[in-house]
């Protein structure tokens, strides 16, 4: 999977590039119009992660382009934080998501997730990850063929572990993936930790062995052995 | 009490002293003159009786035949022989009181008792003159100043009324301008169509005041917007920091605690910035308001986002509306502000607790129980207050519902009874 960063924020493209690179997974940056112009027209990219403030123009330019050229790489525009116009010409344009700085990578995983697998599996909606099978659209997850028996909360627990595997995730990330950015972190954290539990408890059922495991007492990490 | 009134009213107080201070010292003044006229009158009637008499009495008539004359006459005149070895008394003058059946009352004469020499005789002469005018002058003096004073007064009143009219009323017309101008209504200016000096200045200060004010307000709101605009990228790299940090080999458990706290630290800090930035968009009017949409979705929308949550906390959420209601307004605005008031009543509520929310034509009602006791009304939709120091809001929840309801031209209220807090927007 190939994803190019367009950010002028060095130091946040590269937080981003090493999150998200993975032995599947090759991330290139640039930090500026002129060399995302370059790159898109040269390579393709299964998705794209967009910043609009951008030094030498915005980030639509890029959109516009790819458009023209009639190139079907995935967009995520990064957008300022409660510019609703950026977020609706964006997607008008053809962006495919849009996140509001400052966000948690994991977060920006999950988006890149679900737009790598629109743009690859159009209708089809499914992906293996060790003996687990998700059907996205139907929100079902199935072990070696046995259904497993999830709530809405618990599914969108395992997508968010799935979009990035191997990587440690805070309590507070998850909390606010589940509740929205305005919930109340100690309600949260209570309400991760009951998830998880019976999460655990349901693979564990299922004869699935342990791919969720709590890390250094505050952190949770997917992990197929 | 209204400006030209107040000047009226120590005006006409002291026409009205002036007027009765003049009535009685114009009354005695005139007296005072009348007497002292009268009393000249009588003394040259004395001096010119005894040069005719003594004339007289050098050829035609004796003197007792004009003793006899004047006294019988009786005009005011009486004269009486002094018998010989009589104390010759002084002059007297004076006042009385008495009937006159000519005046048919009682009137009051000037008398002038004195004597004069006739043939080098002394005789005791008696004047008496009435001062029909002393009855007279008080009335009609009174009766007079008191028209000078109505007419006074109903001229000041015509005057004041042509003056409010006239003169005032560009002052007045900007008075109700400045009354309805708001900090955000726009570059709104004083306008003054007088050509009174005073009002041009105050006119001129005006404008300068609130472009100062406006300019002021525009750069405050500038400031929050370009702070929250510049914040938003270090809070970025702060969160992917933490992030990137997290997945790093060998960390401690207290290392890991930490660094989700600070992990809470920038959701708080975000959380503050993007309310604070909410709040300048809702103030710069950067919405649009012209959607139709149904009130009904929007609190379900809302509900919906907070099952989970809710649920977590045993928290029974009963929603009740009566029919399908669409307003116009700013479908996003209008659910941060539902979501603000499920997400305070879901946040300070008891565990288990219950929410109840009822929305009809005119209203939508947020109640809940809770584990905080009442709120002070007046301060609850400031910005940054706090019922008690240390809590992890932001502040500004509130503030913004009362920003989109402003925004919308709804009312939000705020009321507590029987432990319940109460949360209402009037439409």
């Amino acid at each position: 999977m190939k994803i190019l960063i367009v950010e002028d924020e060095i130091s946040l493209a590269d937080d981003i590039k090493v999150y998200l690179s993975s032995h599947k997974t090759n991330c290139e940056t640039v930090a500026d119009v002129k060399n995302a112009l370059e790159k898109v027209s040269l390579y393709s990219y299964d998705c794209i992660i967009l910043d609009i403030g951008l030094p030498d123009g915005t980030g639509f330019r890029v959109l516009e382009h790819l458009r023209e050229i009639k190139k079907a790489d995935g967009v995520i525009i990064i957008s300022a934080k409660g510019s609703l116009e950026d977020k609706i010409r964006g997607l008008e344009i053809g962006a495919d998501d849009y996140i509001t700085k400052p966000f948690h990578l994991a977060e920006l995983a999950v988006r890149v997730l679900a737009v790598v697998r629109r743009r690859q599996f159009r209708g089809y909606n499914s992906q293996e990850v060790g003996h687990l099978t998700f059907y996205l659209t139907e929100q079902e997850v199935r072990y070696k063929g046995i259904l497993m028996n999830l709530t809405p909360s618990e599914f969108r627990i395992l997508h968010y572990f799935i979009a990035s595997p191997n990587k440690v995730h805070s309590k507070t990330a998850l909390a606010e993936y589940l509740l929205g950015e305005q919930s109340d972190f100690v309600d949260g954290h209570q309400l991760v930790y009951t998830h998880i539990k019976n999460l655990k408890k349901k693979l564990n059922e299922v004869g699935c062995p342990e791919y969720i495991r709590t890390v250094y007492g505050s952190g949770y990490k997917f992990q197929i052995q | 009490m209204k400006l030209l009134n107040k000047s009226f009213k120590p005006f006409s107080w002291f026409t009205l002293f002036v007027m009765l201070v003049s009535i009685p010292l114009f009354y005695f003044t005139s007296q005072y003159i009348y007497i002292q006229d009268t009393s000249e009158s009588l003394l040259i009637a004395r001096t010119k009786l005894e040069d005719r008499i003594n004339m007289l009495t050098e050829s035609e008539y004796t003197t007792e035949e004009i003793l006899l004359l004047l006294n019988q006459l009786d005009v005011g005149y009486a004269l009486k022989k002094l018998k010989p070895g009589d104390k010759i008394p002084a002059d007297s003058i004076y006042t009385i009181s008495r009937f006159d059946e000519y005046h048919g009352h009682v009137e009051p004469f000037r008398v002038l008792e004195s004597v004069i020499w006739i043939r080098n005789t002394p005789y005791w002469l008696k004047i008496e003159m009435d001062m029909d005018e002393y009855h007279d002058v008080i009335p009609y003096t009174a009766l007079l100043a008191g028209l000078f004073f109505l007419l006074i007064v109903l001229g000041y009143i015509l005057i004041n009324r042509r003056i409010s009219g006239e003169v005032w009323r560009p002052f007045l017309t900007m008075l109700d301008d400045l009354e309805k101008h708001t900090i955000t209504s726009g570059s709104w200016m004083p306008k003054m169509d007088s050509d009174i000096e005073e009002f041009e200045k105050l006119s001129q200060i005006l404008k300068g005041f609130i472009e100062r004010n406006r300019l002021i307000f525009q750069k405050q709101k500038e400031f929050t917007e370009n702070a929250s605009h510049e914040l938003q990228t270090p809070l970025a790299l702060l969160q992917s920091k933490v992030d990137v940090l997290f997945q790093t080999e060998g960390l401690t458990e207290e290392q890991s605690n930490l660094l989700d706290e600070i992990k809470q630290i920038g959701s708080r800090m975000n959380k503050v910035n993007s309310n604070l930035l909410l709040l300048v968009k809702i103030e710069n009017k950067q919405f649009d308001k012209g959607e139709t949409f149904s009130l009904q979705e929007s609190v379900h929308f809302v509900i919906k986002s907070f099952q989970e949550w809710a649920k977590a906390k045993n928290i029974e959420i009963r929603y009740e509306s009566v029919h399908q209601i669409k307003v116009s307004g700013n479908k996003i605005l209008t659910e941060t502000a539902i979501q603000n008031l499920v997400k305070n009543a879901i946040h300070y509520n008891t565990d288990p607790g219950t929410i109840d929310i009822r929305l009809d034509a005119s209203s939508l009602v947020i109640t809940n129980t809770s584990f905080i006791p009442e709120l002070d009304k007046s301060k609850v939709f400031n910005r940054f207050y706090k019922f008690k120091a240390g809590q992890m809001s932001s502040g500004l929840g509130l503030a913004i519902l009362k920003e989109i309801c402003e925004f919308h031209g709804w009312r939000p209220d705020y009321s507590y009874n029987e432990d319940q807090h109460c949360f209402t927007i009037h439409f």
